[in-house]
């Protein structure tokens, strides 16, 4: 199932949430929609759903218009920041929740219910759950619970409001190739929203940076890491080291960086200020004559490395 | 902690206050307690139970207390369900949406709260009363609202109006509205929700505000008294009863059927309990989340 | 960002309409008919009711007695509060529990009970007459049922303020230096203020009407110990429905005036 997001504005009242949004998804992608808080990438989730009406512009899926449609009617999944559990259900009726709610004549029998929950507690790998309260549930097993929710409508478009957001790092890391797989299986058109471009890059087939009620730039993740359209995507996409030069500045992320101790070749000095291990790289801050910004270096750890030490003198060029 | 000379001690005392000064704040607790609730508690029972079981029972059993017991029940029986349905949509339409006048919308729900119940009771009578705005009209058709059960019922509302609400309204803001979000998206229809997801999570604060309307109103004494007159097994509540009792000098029947009243206090105060600690549990839960 | 309302939650209309319609014919019209009943009458004949020195002087002994009860329960609650939230004690659930038994006993019963205990032959009423004075049928037995229907208030109000301070707060300020004192008076006064401003408030308000409790312990002498809302009565029985309304609509104004200069205190201290 296709989605197609065409002149779509929403205003609050004075603040303008998204501008003019045209956005094409294609059936079975899984994109995320990444920017920094109150950039509207939540309320573009929350219209596509139909939590939200926008004030002009379409949402068609696969060719449909939906944009006047009921929520009850788009048979989209939601999965919600804080996962809006039922608190007072175990985790079967939460998934069972929206089998019951259809009318009469499309409601599965209780035994089919039975069945159709218990298949989806598999796949989420919490059958054992099934009779406890979300309370009683970790965070990343809400989070599971909340996705088969979700999925138990058969819905065709699948959506994520900050799905990872609220979990600690480690849980968050693992879901999330949870979540890719997952979405391999069962190819789910899906949209994800995210602050975080660590995990759109390692999850998206394609990112939607937005800033601003605008859509800077749409592509796969190494199109917007390596061609970002603006400063803006530039910074947003991981950190990045200003240089002045005589024309003007030169970006480039701290591994796109040669060292050396020898001065020429066109190297720039600086003096070393920290040295940071992180693991197999190495980070070092850079003071460099004429700007106040430091410039950061991660490379490889070797024989340079080995004995220097606070204060001395390097010299650099940017590799991009 | 290391470079400073405070100890644990030092700010747990800070906390605490000395202990001299604890004791004493706790001591005038029992005290105030005493003074202040338990000891017209005791007069109430000892009272009553002056001349013995025999005259205490009888004092309930009358004809004019049990037609009084009645029509309390009846009037509470009637103005509690009123107000809990105006409170939970009152809730519902101020916690689940943004509109221009909310703030002023919830003061009006508080107003009854800052009126005098005998006010209550006269604007009542000024509306319905023989000389009324519509006492004519009234009277043609035979209708009687002042000095009979209707406006008993509606003296009883007007002052019991905000406690549901008032419940409700911040329980409700707190929990917000994305379970039920959630369950529309899954397909519910707007009574499914309701039924299903927001009832659940709003009982308990329901059941609390329910306790304290049926307190008061069965305890409602000056906007009763102006509306009722006083007709004896006819008009009277259970409150009334035991001020024409008292007023007769006849003391232990008044406070034999004013301990009947004291015992549905000391009842609802165990239901308000309850139902609190279950309010303070999901609470608590929320909070995790 | 704030969540924002979602258009698909339903009921907007229904609930918003029935809650307006419900109030409307319940508490605003029948007030608002109160104010045109008043509207009847002539400036001068308003004046002349309420210029009455019986009128006067109940006014003067309504929100007096009202005052000083509220301010009693702003000392007593505040204890109260202190001691059941920061402290153990063997009896402090039931305690806590039976806080709210002024809200949950009929007043008529409060007041018949406070009367038998305050009489000059009651309980502490022997006591009193012993040491040479009386407590019912005065000002002071008018407080003191007062102080009984409203001492929930302050308590109830404060106590949640009071259990959320953090911890820290206070243990950062010991370690700043501060000595005990100084944190009750930099630390926890102000914090507890606003509170404390509303349970006053709301004191203050239910004891300037409040009618069962009171009656019984009055005595209610024409000039001496009659509250207002008992001469709106008296003015009722006797048939004068002018009078009853002017002195409704005198103690709606005053009372709301007050509770506005409350709000406004507050605000001011809230907004520094």
């Amino acid at each position: 199932m296709s989605i197609e997001i065409s002149n779509v504005s929403k205003r609050f009242n004075a603040f303008k949430a998204l501008d003019q949004i045209n956005l094409h998804i294609n059936s079975g992608e899984l994109v995320a929609l990444l920017g920094p808080s109150g950039c509207g990438k939540t309320t573009l989730l929350r219209i596509i759903a139909g939590l939200e009406t926008p004030d002009s512009g379409n949402i068609v899926f696969h060719g449909e218009d939906v944009s006047r449609r009921d929520v009850r009617d788009r048979n989209v999944g939601f999965v919600f920041q804080h996962y809006a559990l039922f608190r007072h259900m175990t985790v079967f009726d939460n998934v069972a929740f929206g089998l019951r709610m259809k009318p009469q004549g499309q409601r599965p029998s209780e035994a089919e219910i039975d069945r159709r929950v218990h298949e989806l507690l598999g796949m989420v790998q919490l059958d054992w759950l099934a009779d406890r309260y979300p309370e009683q549930l970790s965070g990343g097993q809400r989070q599971r619970i909340a996705l088969a929710r979700a999925l138990a409508v058969q819905p065709k478009v699948l959506l994520l409001d900050e799905p990872f957001g609220a979990l600690d790092a480690k849980v968050r890391k693992e879901l999330r190739r949870w979540l890719a797989r997952l979405h391999d299986e069962v190819h789910l058109t899906s949209v994800f929203v995210t602050h975080d471009q660590e995990e759109a890059m390692e999850v998206a087939d394609r990112i939607v940076v937005m800033n601003k009620g605008v859509i800077e730039q749409i592509g796969s993740p190494s199109e917007v890491y390596e061609n970002p359209a603006s400063d803006f995507v530039y910074h947003f996409l991981g950190d990045a080291n200003r240089l002045r030069v005589d024309e003007g500045e030169v970006l480039f992320r701290p591994h796109e960086i040669a060292l050396s101790r020898e001065a020429g070749g066109g190297r720039h000095s600086g003096r070393v200020r920290d040295i940071r291990p992180l693991g197999a790289l190495v980070r070092i801050t850079l003071e460099v004559e004429g700007q106040d910004e430091l410039v950061e270096a991660e490379v490889v750890r070797d024989q340079l490395l080995a004995d220097l030490s606070r204060g001395d003198q390097l010299y650099f060029s940017p590799r991009c | 902690m290391t470079s400073t000379t405070l100890t644990a001690g030092d700010i747990s005392a800070a906390r605490r206050g000395s202990p001299a000064g604890r004791i004493l704040l706790i001591l005038g607790a029992y005290l105030a307690f005493a003074l202040f609730l338990l000891l017209p508690l005791l007069v109430v029972l000892s009272e009553a139970l002056k001349l013995g079981l025999g005259t205490f029972f009888s004092a309930l059993l009358e004809a004019d207390a049990i037609s009084a017991l009645k029509l309390t029940l009846l009037a509470v029986g009637i103005s509690v369900p009123l107000n809990l349905v105006f409170g939970v949509a009152a809730a519902w339409c101020v916690s689940k949406y943004e509109f221009r006048g909310k703030s002023i919308l919830v003061t009006l729900i508080d107003l009854p709260f800052s009126v005098s119940p005998v006010i209550a009771g006269l604007i009542y009578v000024l509306l319905f009363g023989a000389q009324g705005f519509f006492g004519e009209v009234l009277e043609k058709y035979d209708i009687q609202i002042i000095f009979a059960l209707p406006g008993i019922v509606l003296a009883t509302i007007f002052v019991t109006v905000p406690f549901v609400a008032r419940e409700l309204i911040p329980l409700m803001q707190e929990q917000g509205s994305q379970e039920e979000e959630a369950a529309r998206l899954l397909g519910a229809s707007g009574w499914q929700m309701f039924w299903h997801v927001t009832l659940p999570n709003i009982k308990w604060g329901l059941i609390y505000g329910v306790v304290l309307c049926t307190a008061r109103a069965m305890g409602e004494f000056g906007a009763v008294s102006v509306v009722s007159g006083h007709i004896r097994g006819y008009t009277n509540t259970l409150p009334l009863h035991v001020e024409i009792l008292y007023n007769e000098y006849n003391h232990v029947a008044a406070f034999s059927v004013a301990s009947l009243l004291l015992g549905l206090a000391l009842i609802i105060l165990l239901l308000k309990q309850w139902s609190e600690s279950r309010i303070n549990r999901l609470r608590h839960t929320a909070e995790e989340e | 960002m704030s969540r924002r309302t979602s258009p698909v939650i339903p009921g907007f209309g229904l609930t918003l309409g029935y809650t307006l319609v419900y109030l409307s014919l319940l508490v605003l019209i029948p007030l608002g008919a109160m104010f045109v009943h008043a509207a009847q009458l002539t400036w001068a004949e308003f004046w002349t009711i309420i210029s009455a020195p019986r009128v006067v002087a109940a006014l003067k002994l309504s929100f007096g007695t009202a005052f000083v009860a509220a301010l009693i329960n702003g000392l007593i609650g505040t204890l109260l509060a202190w001691a059941l939230v920061r402290y153990s004690f063997p009896g402090r659930k039931v305690i806590d529990a039976m806080i709210d038994l002024p809200f949950a006993l009929p007043t008529a019963v409060a007041g018949i009970a406070l009367t038998a205990l305050y009489a000059p032959n009651g309980m502490v009423g022997q006591i009193a007459a012993w040491l040479g004075f009386k407590i019912a049928y005065t000002p002071l037995g008018i407080t003191l049922a007062l102080t009984f229907v409203t001492l929930p208030f302050v308590v109830r109000t404060i106590q949640p303020v009071l259990a959320d301070i953090p911890r820290e707060v206070e243990e950062a300020a010991a370690c700043l230096g501060a000595k005990p004192f100084q944190v009750v008076r930099h630390v926890l006064l102000p914090a507890l203020l606003p509170a404390w401003l509303t349970g006053f408030a709301l004191a203050f308000a239910r004891g300037v009407g409040e009618y069962g409790s009171v009656i019984f312990i009055a005595g209610n002498m024409p000039m001496k110990t009659e509250i207002l809302p008992l001469l709106i009565m008296v003015k009722l029985d006797q048939y004068d429905y002018h009078g009853a309304t002017a002195i409704g609509v005198l103690m709606l104004v005053v009372s709301f005036i007050l509770l506005l200069l409350i709000n406004l205190l507050q605000r001011r201290i809230q907004t520094p």
